[in-house]
């Protein structure tokens, strides 16, 4: 797939959202979520990485965009000093927008509800999972790399339960 | 028993004990046929030194760092491991350094350097003759990043590592690119373990005395990325050598010479031994005996063009109609000249991309920290920012650039029919 299209692609996942998305952590995370649960064609590939699933390429694709001046990140410090970055897309007759599924559109109503460390567990989960660890291993692995986000663990693996049940209803 | 290496960075490098033991084995003397800079050569004709010479470097630079840290009365433990992790950190590198590892990656393989680094300390009998079990682990925890102790893995894998440091020296002079030749004995000085309850241990640099230096390295690092690693020249054959793989394995002549060898690579089922062969000559040796036994047109042009030191043209745009509609035009003329099968040969894209101050957004061994004279206050550098006109300038210093490549002719041609 070309450059062009994966800027298309995500651009479409951007325009399911309201054509707007709080952070590049949670870009991430909904595109790998999306991708997983085969709402969209595989794009990207995701590595482990400190805050979980991440990819290089999407993290690139995105300023590249921003070159293209199709899509806009802007720098948000909230009080506590935490930096943050809101993806905008811009209007570009060279992007082709698709009407959203309703699947999607539910998917992702989903997903943007919940808080970014929520969904960073449930990609880990979905990541431990696709090497296939059995739930105690991936409890256990959890621990070791996410103990900080203990209180999300239970609650995550119930919300994936959840996504599969979503994607899979015809 | 102690060894003294002469070096051109750094003079002398004393090397001894279980490292000396290390450095004779199969596993890192082949280091010594796989250069450091990958294809670079093909643009710094001098950049012809190796992943053993860096190895070397990368050694001398931790223990110099470690013997700093001692010098500021901190007691560093597993010394010596981390002086073995920073010489074997390498030893998996393949072919062409980085490149091949892209390579793989497009064509849905999955590698990374990393991994063979691990599997060749778990598994090589020659370096489980000379480290033990325990170590062993220790060093592998080290290097997946695991290691409970923060400065062990800060030594080999943060922002003031031992392994970005000598590669900034070595790729600088080797290069002749000069952007990356830090003051590295002024740096070290300055560099302090500190601790805190919001960062934990981390290595931080001293900031009255440092900071000239830190911008130094935050621009060198800058520079090295945009002028050499990220070299157009150097990123069109990175780009060459993979579709030569991709074509080689699209015709999939199993008697042409590596077959096997990659072919296991490429899934993930290579052996030890032969992955002690995957090196630049190796590599070399194939193209040579493909382009002697193919009769396909495609292999023989793209191995030309690398043999020969043919470089594709570079086009580039920010305009993304602009950029759609060249594509389009290079498709046709390739199309038209060689066949519609030959477009995605000689036609790729490279999306080059760096800032000077956030290398990697999501990696938090990413953070630079500075901190105070008795190493009280420690805050990352993003917090002072503003203290320093050069660090907050570079915040917005970028390199982007979306690049197509293409044969010569069919840019030219392309020009023509405009």
């Amino acid at each position: 797939m070309s450059l062009t299209e994966r800027i298309n692609a995500i651009a479409n996942i951007l325009h399911c959202l309201g054509d707007r998305i709080e952070g590049r952590k949670k870009m991430q995370k909904v595109t790998y979520l999306l991708q997983e649960f085969g709402l969209i064609d595989k794009l990207y590939h995701f590595e482990w990485n400190y805050y979980g699933v991440y990819s290089q390429e999407l993290s690139s694709d995105i300023q590249h965009a921003c070159g293209f001046g199709l899509m806009t990140e802007e720098k948000e410090i909230d009080i506590h000093n935490n930096v943050k970055y809101e993806i905008s897309l811009k209007e570009n007759p060279e992007i082709k927008l698709e009407d959203c599924s309703a699947k999607m559109n539910s998917f992702l109503e989903k997903l943007n509800q919940l808080d970014v460390k929520e969904l960073e567990v449930m990609s880990s989960i979905i990541y431990f999972t696709r090497k296939e660890y059995n739930k105690e291993k991936i409890k256990e692995l959890l621990k070791s790399y996410k103990g900080h986000l203990k209180s999300f663990f239970n609650p995550s693996f119930e919300k994936v339960e959840e996504l599969k049940s979503l994607v899979e209803t015809k | 028993m102690k060894k003294i290496i002469r070096d051109p960075v750094y003079d002398i490098i004393e090397i001894e004990g279980k490292a000396l033991d290390l450095l004779n084995t199969k596993a890192m003397q082949r280091l010594r046929r796989i250069k450091q800079l990958g294809l670079a050569w093909m643009v710094y004709p001098s950049a012809e030194h190796s992943r053993f010479t860096h190895s070397l470097g990368v050694y001398h630079i931790a223990k110099k760092m470690l013997a700093n840290f001692e010098s500021h009365d901190h007691k560093i433990k597993n010394r010596d491991i981390i002086t073995l992790v920073a010489l074997l950190h390498d030893v998996g590198h393949i072919a062409f350094s980085h490149a091949f590892e892209e390579i793989i990656k497009e064509l849905g393989g999955s590698f990374k350097h990393e991994d063979l680094s691990i599997k060749i300390i778990k598994e090589d009998p020659e370096i489980n003759k000379i480290i033990s079990a325990s170590e062993i682990e220790l060093i592998c925890s080290i290097l997946k990043k695991e290691f409970l102790d923060k400065v062990a893995v800060s030594v080999i894998s943060s922002q003031f590592d031992a392994d970005r440091l000598d590669y900034l020296l070595r790729d600088s002079y080797m290069t002749g690119a000069n952007y990356g030749n830090v003051d590295l004995e002024w740096l070290i000085k300055n560099l302090w373990i500190v601790e805190n309850a919001s960062y934990g241990k981390v290595i931080a640099i001293h900031l009255e005395k440092g900071l000239n230096v830190l911008e130094q390295y935050i621009l060198g690092r800058f520079y090295m990325y945009k002028h050499v690693y990220y070299h157009k020249v150097i990123k069109g054959f990175e780009g060459i050598v993979g579709k030569i793989i991709k074509r080689f394995f699209k015709i999939g002549n199993r008697d042409y010479k590596g077959y096997e060898t990659l072919n296991n690579l490429m899934t993930g089922k290579i052996a030890l031994e032969e992955l002690m062969f995957i090196d630049d000559y190796f590599i070399v040796e194939c193209f040579k005996d493909w382009y002697n036994k193919t009769k396909d047109k495609i292999l023989i042009i793209l191995i030309e063009h690398f043999l020969y030191r043919k470089p594709f043209k570079k086009y580039s745009t920010n305009d993304i109609k602009e950029y759609k509609e060249s594509r389009t035009k290079f498709q046709e003329i390739i199309k038209e000249k060689y066949g519609s099968e030959a477009i995605d040969y000689f036609l790729f894209e490279d999306t080059s991309q760096i800032n000077a101050f956030n290398f990697d957004i999501n990696d938090i061994s990413q953070d630079i920290y500075v901190c105070s004279e008795n190493g009280s206050r420690i805050e990352p550098l993003d917090a002072i920012g503003d203290k320093t006109i050069i660090v907050s300038g570079a915040k917005s210093l970028s390199f982007l650039e979306t690049r197509l490549f293409v044969p010569v002719e069919i840019w030219e041609e392309s020009r023509r029919s405009k």
